[in-house]
């Protein structure tokens, strides 16, 4: 019976120390690595058969393959070109390749595929609005035209970015108004996401776990933290919440329709109590909620990886 | 010379001040394989080490580089 824990994160992640305290408090064992030391300082040996067997050996620990009872992929770092290599980006892709296919064949708390392919916030909300999680009507296009007509039809629209906000000089571009004379050409350079302004009570932040919901009521003092609770983190307040039932089931079949163990979702909730779904992160981040509300997240995931059922 | 334009979107960024995870102040023990820091003359877990904001690297994929400031920016 395989008794091992794989947690696949940078060093630094001390998100992923939640969980491995709480692993190693019920004394699991936990064998930790950072798929961006391979292959400068972990070692991976493996043989096909029936099954793949072989082993990792990293920070002084060995990892039998056949030992896993489930891998997590929480914020590992790239692994790099080596410059000793005379061919070094050849040599990254194919200690890509032989990294992740390797680790393909193991159980996984969200598989790193799966991960990838849920990141996608059109296939989201596809998937959001097929499960009858009710996304906001939302507009992809280069065209300005369109998001002219779109405003036309749905009145003030907020724009938001598809994946990191994040520019390269720290700068942070979050959910924002559309002031409807400033839509120009600029539209065509890229991808733009537009959606209606949505009247906000309060947001929800729900991590889901293997089927178990961790709600997280988001209050906001500041209008920068009403448009995009990210924006201003200062103004917000975090309590304990429920979800409705529907509401729940429909958020279990929207993680099993993609595969997740685990997601973080944002929903509003409207004045008129209605959920509207914004988006869920298949690896995204919960610590702070924890820290927040008390909602024993680590312990969930810790039992997830255990492989016991609540 | 081609004019660099700049897109829509970011024109909406704003400027933050991201409270970045100091890498030296963490103390990786192999042995429980968590941070620690040095808080006063003692050393305990990392956990609940900031206000919020943070820079670490949150992308779920080695696939792409540097740091993603998604939804989960205050991570811990």
């Amino acid at each position: 019976m395989a008794t091992t824990v794989a947690v696949f994160t940078a060093d630094a992640d001390v998100t992923a120390d939640y969980v491995i305290r709480e692993l190693n408090e019920r004394g699991v064992n936990v064998f930790r690595c950072d798929p961006g030391d391979f292959p400068a300082t972990v070692t991976m040996a493996a043989r096909s058969g029936a099954c793949w067997t072989g082993r990792l050996d990293a920070g002084g620990r060995c990892l039998a393959l056949d030992d896993v009872v489930c891998a997590w992929w929480r914020r590992p770092n790239r692994t790099e070109p080596d410059a000793r290599s005379a061919e070094p980006e050849w040599s990254a892709r194919e200690a890509r390749a032989g990294f992740h296919g390797l680790m393909a064949v193991l159980p996984w708390l969200n598989r790193p595929d799966d991960i990838r392919r849920a990141e996608h916030k059109p296939l989201q909300l596809a998937v959001a609005a097929a499960v009858g999680l009710a996304p906001p009507p939302t507009l992809l296009t280069n065209d300005p035209d369109e998001v002219r007509a779109f405003a036309k039809e749905h009145g003030p629209l907020i724009y938001k970015p598809l994946c990191s906000g994040g520019l390269s000089d720290h700068r942070m571009i979050y959910a924002s108004t559309v002031a409807p004379d400033t839509v120009d050409d600029g539209v065509r350079l890229t991808a733009h996401l537009f959606q209606p302004e949505i009247p906000k009570d309060h947001e929800l932040r729900v991590t889901l776990v293997d089927g178990r919901a961790f709600a997280a009521r988001i209050d906001a003092a500041s209008d920068d933290a009403r448009r995009d609770w990210r924006a201003d983190y200062t103004s917000l307040s975090y309590t304990a919440a429920e979800l409705p039932g529907a509401v729940l089931d429909k958020l279990r079949a929207y993680a099993q329709r993609l595969r997740l163990r685990f997601l973080a979702a944002d929903m509003i909730v409207t004045p008129a109590g209605d959920h509207v779904f914004l988006e869920a992160n298949p690896n995204g981040q919960w610590a702070w909620i924890e820290d927040a509300t008390g909602l024993p997240i680590a312990a969930a995931i810790a039992d997830a990886l255990e492989g016991r059922t609540p | 010379m081609t004019q660099t334009l700049v897109p829509f979107g970011v024109r909406h960024a704003v400027t933050v001040d991201p409270e970045p995870v100091d890498p030296v102040t963490l103390i990786y023990d192999p042995d429980q394989q968590i941070n620690l820091v040095r808080d006063g003359g003692v050393v305990v877990p990392a956990l609940k080490h900031s206000t919020g904001k943070t820079s670490t690297t949150t992308a779920s994929s080695d696939a792409k580089p540097g740091n993603d400031y998604d939804s989960d920016q205050t991570e811990d």
